[in-house]
């Protein structure tokens, strides 16, 4: 067996040499088509496939709260329900809380904020990963007063501390507080996030964490045997109990449980699996155009298969012989995509802006898994390539192919009835892929045309993050905003400046439950809003129009009324026919002791979360009144407002020297960034939808030239009884754009019936779009037309007697 | 294999029709014919006449519509494309006008062929091969292309590729059509010295001074066969069936 099929293979290699440019037009449009395919299943298999950094992680999965009235799909945890679920759940062996901060940490070079993750004391066992150096935290650490204890990451520990191996007992100044190393993790564990520096126990305190306060993320293990689904429909009953238990008669409440991996990257999955398809579809164009050329190749060798059939070999093994080929030709063009695909994905992610937008994006690369999918797909598209030339060749007509002296036709009608297939399918696929990336175009600058509710041009961004062994008292947060705000308010080129805890499109949010005055106590309705802390100048620095009222000022202090300002739809959401201004409301549940909060002024409405989404009720309070550790400034200056960052950064270290500033933005950038993955699936589907082009245009321009190659004695005929120029070149036209169009038709059926798929991207226009069906079509069209006239043109200036001549 | 004399070939009422477009031509009809073991027999007639398309069946390149053929005492006749490949490997050898070789193939791997369709051993393969090309006396272009040979050495060739599986049978159709009158002498002389040697040799030749190298000759007429001469002119059988 081996022998033989090292026969063909060298057999096979020589044909190959045989034609090279054949060979080489063959290799490069499979390399096109499997090196889209390798570089989109090496992204897939980063961010969707490869298990994560953790031990057994398919048996992981997060819980969390929801609340579908109030829009809350995925909510933190609280730390009194983490609790209870770790007592009273049976259906996992181990639960436990984390809640990534960043952290300022003191260091000879400056301050500088680093990632870090508070996380409960059986984190680590439930995890499965034990430290290189040291140990993990035990349960008494995680206690409020014992937790001044930090374990390093790998790369931490090798960035910062030079990997000293006595690292084990010293100590680092985190925000302001001395903690002491007790380990260090090894380089594979990177949980909960790639880029975490170290982490520190959780040690809940109910005193300054706040009892109501969901910010944790909870991770829990399933017990063997257990499935996602029981272990959900186990929460269902015990959310529902701890409901009626301790809610007071809040409703809608209830427990999620979702897969590590489903919840780490679920919601681009929808994106993915159109990626998936373009690049499927670029794979069968560039396989009909290799079958294209695969059987014009094997017209010429009709009488040498003819041959080997005489000599006695059976049609399955001329079969072998002709896939053994084109499995070859594949191979040639999966190590080429192999190798394009290698370079796409440098190229991506070096296109990815500072902050990643596809989670796990550095993972990406090619490894085991995405070979052997590139030797499956390249194989398969052997197959595929292979699979019409070796059925019209496995049984050739041996009596008169091997009578014949010169052979070169096609195999006469047949043939021609595919190549149209091959051009139809490839028309169609073409259509559907143009069609995509035109409607994500569109869709994208519909976006770009939405008003955000914000002017970002010339405005700065940065983050502080203030530690609470310093600023412990909100007078001391206060006054550090005040005094920040005032310097760089000072700063020549700045024409406002203010503070915003929630920065619009940053990717952070806060929702908070509230009371109107007068809502009836026996009321069950639950009200949600955004909620932000700000100051008076962020709304001028933002450029958000004041509807109403007024803004903050410095008036609004701690000891003046409590004031709020709220936008435009949640004035229209609760006074719908009265003017909001003088109405109160608290925080919390009519029960809370907030004190109420009177509205001063209504601002225009932001879109806070994303671009596309329809703004929602936010309200924003002085910070003066409500200071928060972690805040955004917003500094709106007269050129470009990177130019004036290390101005504001050192006015913000003039306050406190060691504060340290992050995130240091244009609000350009910050948009830029929110948009990226709609953006970097439009530039892809773009690229997808013009390769896809570019092949189809290839292969109907290669059909069409094979046909008036094939046809030149009957255009000759045609010639000399009379026909002129204009005539051939309508025959050849009126050929090539008959099965264009039938494409196209197919084609626009196609994207209607699979518009549901995509509508879901899609922001502003209908997945079908009349414009953009109408304009791909007539787009495509033409170009075909093009593609089909320089043959035609060919054929209409053939020498009649010269055509008559050629047999 | 069979004894010398006995019928390797026996063909009864063999008709070959063609059907194109709604018009029926009748290649052959009722064709009634022996080969014995060891015989060297040929087949001529006018063009048109169906020697070809005679020698295709008789190859098993084709099928006839209607008649029995028993090769070697087994009917052929009715087998499937994947049987009479198996057949043509082991039991008939070919030799063409236009020679039929594969250009991109060696002279070696050209002879090699079939033997490697037959699954034989490399060094079975190679004394096999290398035992033809010197009957031929070609060994010493082993290693050259086709395209790299002349006709009459081509011609060799294909007569090496033809026996080196040793075929019951060797079916040659007008081997000396494409040679100047010097090589296609040498290549009758070729086959002339193989029937001696015992093999059996169907011709087909519109060449009466090539058609008298064989033991009897057939004559085709309008698919029919109107004479066959065995020996010195000696009239072994008439026989005219009307298609």
């Amino acid at each position: 067996m081996t022998g033989p099929l090292l026969q063909d293979i060298r057999f096979g290699v020589r044909m190959l040499g045989k034609n090279p440019g054949v060979t080489l037009l063959a290799v490069f449009a499979l390399a096109l088509g499997i090196g889209a395919n390798t570089a989109t299943f090496s992204i897939v298999n980063a961010v969707m496939l490869r298990p994560l950094s953790v031990k057994d992680s398919a048996n992981l999965v997060m819980l969390f709260e929801t609340n579908p009235q109030a829009g809350i799909a995925r909510g933190l945890v609280s730390y009194f329900n983490f609790v209870d679920w770790k007592e009273q759940s049976s259906a996992f062996s181990d639960v436990a809380a984390f809640s990534t901060q960043p952290f300022n940490l003191r260091s000879e070079a400056g301050p500088e904020r680093i990632s870090g993750a508070r996380v409960s004391s059986d984190f680590f066992r439930l995890v499965g990963s034990s430290p290189a150096l040291g140990r993990v935290f035990t349960a008494d650490e995680d206690k409020p007063g014992n937790n001044r204890v930090v374990i390093l990451s790998h790369n931490n520990w090798q960035r910062r501390f030079g990997s000293d191996p006595n690292i084990e007992g010293k100590t680092l100044v985190l925000d302001g507080v001395s903690y002491t190393v007790v380990g260090v993790m090894p380089p594979d564990f990177q949980f909960p996030e790639k880029k975490v520096d170290l982490w520190t126990p959780l040690a809940f305190d109910s005193r300054t964490d706040g009892s109501a306060v969901h910010n944790l993320n909870v991770v829990a293990r399933l017990k063997p045997n257990v499935t996602i689904e029981q272990a959900q429909v186990e929460m269902d009953t015990l959310g529902r109990q701890l409901q009626e238990k301790n809610a007071n008669g809040k409703t809608g409440w209830g427990v999620g449980v979702l897969s590590l991996s489903e919840y780490t990257v679920g919601n681009i999955k929808p994106a993915f699996v159109i990626l998936f398809a373009a690049v499927a579809f670029v794979l069968l164009i560039a396989c009909a155009n290799v079958v294209n050329l695969l059987l014009a190749r094997a017209a010429a060798r009709q009488k040498e298969i003819a041959i080997r059939s005489a000599l006695g070999a059976t049609p399955f093994r001329i079969i072998r012989q002709l896939f053994t080929e084109s499995a070859l030709l594949s191979l040639l063009g999966g190590a080429l995509g192999l190798l394009l695909a290698f370079f796409g994905i440098k190229l991506l992610l070096a296109s990815l802006p500072g902050s990643v937008s596809i989670p796990r994006a550095d993972e990406i690369t090619i490894d085991s898994q995405v070979l052997i999918f590139t030797i499956i797909v390249s194989l398969l598209a052997g197959v595929l390539c292979g699979l019409a030339p070796a059925l019209r060749l496995s049984k050739p007509d041996l009596n008169g192919t091997l009578k014949e002296v010169v052979k070169g036709a096609a195999g006469g009608v047949s043939n021609r009835r595919i190549r149209n297939l091959l051009i139809v399918s490839e028309v169609a696929l073409a259509l559907l892929l143009l069609v995509s990336a035109g409607l994500m175009v569109k869709s994208f600058v519909r976006l770009q045309e939405v008003n955000p509710g914000f002017r970002p041009d010339n405005v700065l961004t940065m983050e502080v993050s203030l530690p609470k062994a310093k600023y412990a008292e909100s007078y001391q947060m206060a006054a550090f905003y005040r005094q920040s705000l005032e310097q760089i308010a000072a700063l020549p080129g700045v024409h406002s400046v203010g503070v915003i805890s929630h920065l619009p499109l940053s990717g952070e949010n806060a929702n908070t439950l509230f009371t109107l005055d007068g809502q009836a106590a026996q009321s069950s309705d639950e009200l949600y809003a955004g909620y932000r802390v700000t100051s008076s100048d962020y709304f001028s620095a933002m450029s958000i129009p004041l509807k109403s009222g007024r803004a903050f000022n410095e008036r609004d202090t701690d000891q003046a009324q409590p004031v709020v300002i709220i936008n435009e739809t949640m004035a229209r959401r609760y006074w719908p026919k009265e003017d909001p201004l003088g109405k109160r409301i608290k925080r919390g549940d009519l029960h809370s002791t907030r004190p109420w909060l009177t509205v001063v002024g209504v601002v225009g409405d932001v879109r806070h979360s994303a671009v596309n989404q329809e703004p929602k009720p936010e309200m924003f309070l002085p910070y003066q009144q409500n200071p928060v550790p972690d805040m955004y400034f917003a500094v709106r200056t007269d050129a470009n407002p990177k130019g004036i960052a290390p101005a504001a950064r050192n006015a913000i270290l003039s306050v406190d020297k060691d504060q340290p500033v992050s995130n240091v933005k244009s609000m350009g950038e910050v948009m830029t960034e929110a948009n990226f993955g709609r953006r970097a699936m439009t530039v892809l589907l773009i690229i997808f939808a013009a390769v896809a082009l570019a092949l189809a245009i290839v292969g109907i321009y290669g059909v069409i030239s094979y046909s008036v190659s094939q046809r030149q004695k009957e255009i000759g005929i045609r010639m000399s009884l009379g026909a002129r120029q204009i005539d051939v070149l309508k025959l050849i036209l009126r050929q090539g754009m008959i099965v264009v169009l039938i494409g196209v038709g197919i084609g626009l059926v196609l994207t209607v019936v699979s518009g549901s798929l995509l509508s879901s991207l899609l922001y502003g226009v209908s997945a079908t779009d009349l414009v953009t069906l109408v304009g791909t079509s007539a787009l495509l069209s033409l170009v075909a037309l093009v593609a089909c006239l320089i043959p035609a043109r060919r054929a209409a200036k053939l020498d009649p007697m010269i055509s008559l001549r050629c047999e | 294999m069979s004894e010398r004399n006995q019928a390797l070939i026996r063909l009864e009422g063999i008709k070959k029709v063609f059907l194109a477009e709604e018009v029926e031509t009748h290649a052959l009809g009722n064709i009634n014919l022996e080969i014995k073991n060891g015989e060297y027999v040929s087949i001529t007639g006018p063009s048109g006449c169906g020697k070809s398309t005679l020698l295709a069946i008789l190859g098993l390149l084709d099928s006839p519509s209607a008649g029995n053929y028993w090769l070697d005492g087994k009917p052929v006749a009715d087998l499937s494309f994947a049987k009479r490949a198996h057949i043509r490997n082991r039991e008939i050898g070919f030799i063409f006008q236009s020679f039929n070789l594969i250009g991109d193939l060696t002279v070696y791997e050209n002879v090699e062929l079939p033997l490697t369709y037959r699954g034989i051993s490399g060094a079975e393969r190679k004394a096999l091969v290398t035992e033809a090309l010197e009957k031929v006396d070609m060994a010493h272009r082993a290693k050259h292309l086709p395209s790299q040979l002349s006709g009459g050495q081509q011609q060799r060739v294909a007569v090496a590729r033809a026996v080196a599986g040793r075929p019951l049978i060797l079916l040659a159709d007008e081997p000396t059509g494409n040679l100047d009158s010097s090589n296609g002498e040498a290549v009758m002389q070729l086959l002339h010295d193989l029937n001696q040697g015992g093999t059996t040799i169907c011709i087909v030749t519109h060449d009466p001074r090539y058609a008298q190298h064989a033991n009897r000759t057939i004559n085709l007429f309008d698919g029919c066969i109107v004479r066959s001469l065995a020996g010195a002119d000696q009239e072994e059988s008439l026989e005219v069936v009307p298609v």
